[in-house]
């Protein structure tokens, strides 16, 4: 939990905004706001929002690369 | 003569280990080569990422899910007819939440904080997602 406070405070725009919605997650559990089926789903939800992340990051080098080539050949 | 069938061997095994190679890399070189821009993606992306900043989680939940979802089954289906690999690597997590949202909202409302939680996931994802197709290349 003392992990996750601190990562709420990063630096990095994604990481504060995905322990901020891990903390919110838990503190509704722990009010009864959402169900243990909810809660269990919405966890595995912030781990594919973390996957899906991975991926556009991914698909962004590759435009970067694309575009570098691209502009190489222009000089060519 | 036998020099001649020694090289031919050899060349042969040469060929026959490089179309082989082609082949079997074909899968994987097209997992790796980015796809470009494309209109209908570009738009399905927002028609997504519309439907999921709609949701109002003070009303009932199934057809608002619906919508988002049959907006996601097209991308999937267009994506897949193509043959775009990266976008589909990129949206089936989403694809996951969505589907878990819908599955659930048919049998029986979920609660409202369960939903606005659902909302902020999927506002993230669909950004993400709507970021990457659009600034392709």
């Amino acid at each position: 939990m003392s992990d996750l406070y601190q990562l709420a405070q990063s630096d990095k725009p994604w990481v504060a905004q995905r322990a901020q919605l891990a903390l919110q997650l838990q503190e509704q559990h722990a009010r009864g706001d959402i169900t243990n089926d909810e809660y269990k789903e919405l966890l595995e939800d912030l781990v594919r929002t973390d996957v899906l992340d991975s991926e556009a990051d991914d698909m962004h080098t590759k435009t970067m690369l694309v575009y570098a080539i691209y502009g190489l050949a222009q000089i060519v | 003569m036998r020099k001649i069938t020694v090289q031919s061997t050899v060349t042969g095994v040469v060929l026959l280990s490089l179309i082989l190679l082609t082949l079997t890399g074909c899968s994987t070189i097209k997992d790796k080569i980015p796809s470009f821009w494309d209109d209908n993606q570009s738009r399905a992306v927002i028609d997504i990422r519309q439907s999921v900043l709609d949701l109002d989680c003070k009303q009932p939940h199934a057809p608002q899910v619906a919508v988002i979802k049959k907006h996601m089954d097209w991308l999937i289906i267009y994506s897949q007819v193509k043959d775009t690999r990266d976008v589909l690597r990129l949206v089936k997590p989403m694809n996951e939440t969505v589907n878990d949202f819908y599955d659930r909202s048919m049998v029986k409302q979920g609660s409202e904080a369960y939903c606005n939680m659902k909302k902020k996931v999927l506002d993230a994802q669909s950004g993400t997602v709507a970021k990457a197709v659009i600034g392709r290349f």
